[in-house]
């Protein structure tokens, strides 16, 4: 495992993908990112034992988050889990009957509200969440990497 | 009393919630959609919101997500009379995107109110 775990990202849009890889890589995390949820399940297969967390889009072409969420589960039952979607009702419908457990970011979200989300579903000592992120990033970073994020919204 | 922000695609349902809202003393303002709901609050912002989800532009989960990013601590009640799975299914969703509360469909006058009253006891942001 590198630095301070490995996160799988998922999302079909670029700019967002860019700038998690980019910032979560600089605070020491080791990122696998794929634009959807077959790419991600093939990565997901190929380094299952290393991956920590797993944050996944919903509304995606080939397989969806929730598809890539149950296929997944269906092979580890508590692999972390987290879903990101800016998306209205048709992405809500999919993750009806989701687990209690597993947070729901709403987009356009913060670095500090992904970090929270990945702290509060991995049980990994090595995701801590927070503390590496503050430690090696500092403030700046994070407004950068926020105002990117919104960015990437305002630009669908 | 309060004022609220009353949005769904349906005339009589508004028509009859703003009458109930009206006699308990609410002022109710009305739009027909997400996107409408939006303009309105932030030209005025309302004490309470309360959406429908499934609506043409703008649905209910969208303008959960947008009111909550852009207004953090809203006070917001999404109805809807049925998810994908069930009744509620949605609405679990949508308290899970940032609802305050939720109000499955068809209500009662006294439901209404109670999921009114509920809300507005959450403290202003």
């Amino acid at each position: 495992m590198t630095g301070p775990g490995t996160i799988l990202f998922v999302d079909d849009d670029a700019t967002l993908c860019e700038a998690v890889v980019s910032t979560l890589e600089t605070g020491g995390y080791r990122v696998l990112a794929a634009s959807d949820g077959q790419a991600a399940l093939e990565l997901y297969r190929a380094h299952r034992s290393e991956i920590d967390v797993i944050v996944s889009d919903v509304l995606m072409a080939k397989l969806d988050g929730r598809g890539l969420y149950d296929a997944v589960r269906q092979q580890d039952p508590t692999v972390p889990f987290v879903f990101s979607t800016g998306e209205g009702v048709r992405a809500a419908a999919l993750l009806e009957t989701l687990d209690a457990d597993v947070p729901i970011l709403a987009k356009p979200w913060t670095l500090g509200a992904f970090m929270r989300a990945i702290g509060t579903t991995t049980k990994s000592a090595t995701v801590s969440g927070v503390d590496p992120m503050k430690r090696r990033l500092g403030t700046t970073p994070l407004r950068v990497f926020a105002a990117r994020n919104r960015a990437a919204e305002a630009s669908r | 009393m309060a004022r609220i922000l009353l949005v769904d695609d349906n005339p009589r349902l508004r028509a009859t919630a703003r009458k109930i809202l009206a006699l308990a003393g609410h002022e109710v303002v009305e739009a027909s959609d997400g996107v409408e709901a939006l303009a309105c609050y932030r030209a005025a912002p309302a004490d309470l919101v309360i959406t429908d989800v499934y609506m043409p532009e703008g649905d209910g989960i969208e303008t959960t997500i947008r009111l909550t990013q852009e207004f953090p601590g809203i006070r917001l009640v999404v109805m809807s009379g049925g998810g994908f799975v069930d009744r509620e299914s949605i609405l679990e969703t949508a308290g899970r995107l940032g609802a305050g509360g939720t109000l499955p469909k068809p209500f009662s006058k006294e439901q209404l109110l109670a999921a009114v009253d509920a809300a507005l006891q959450v403290p202003a942001p």
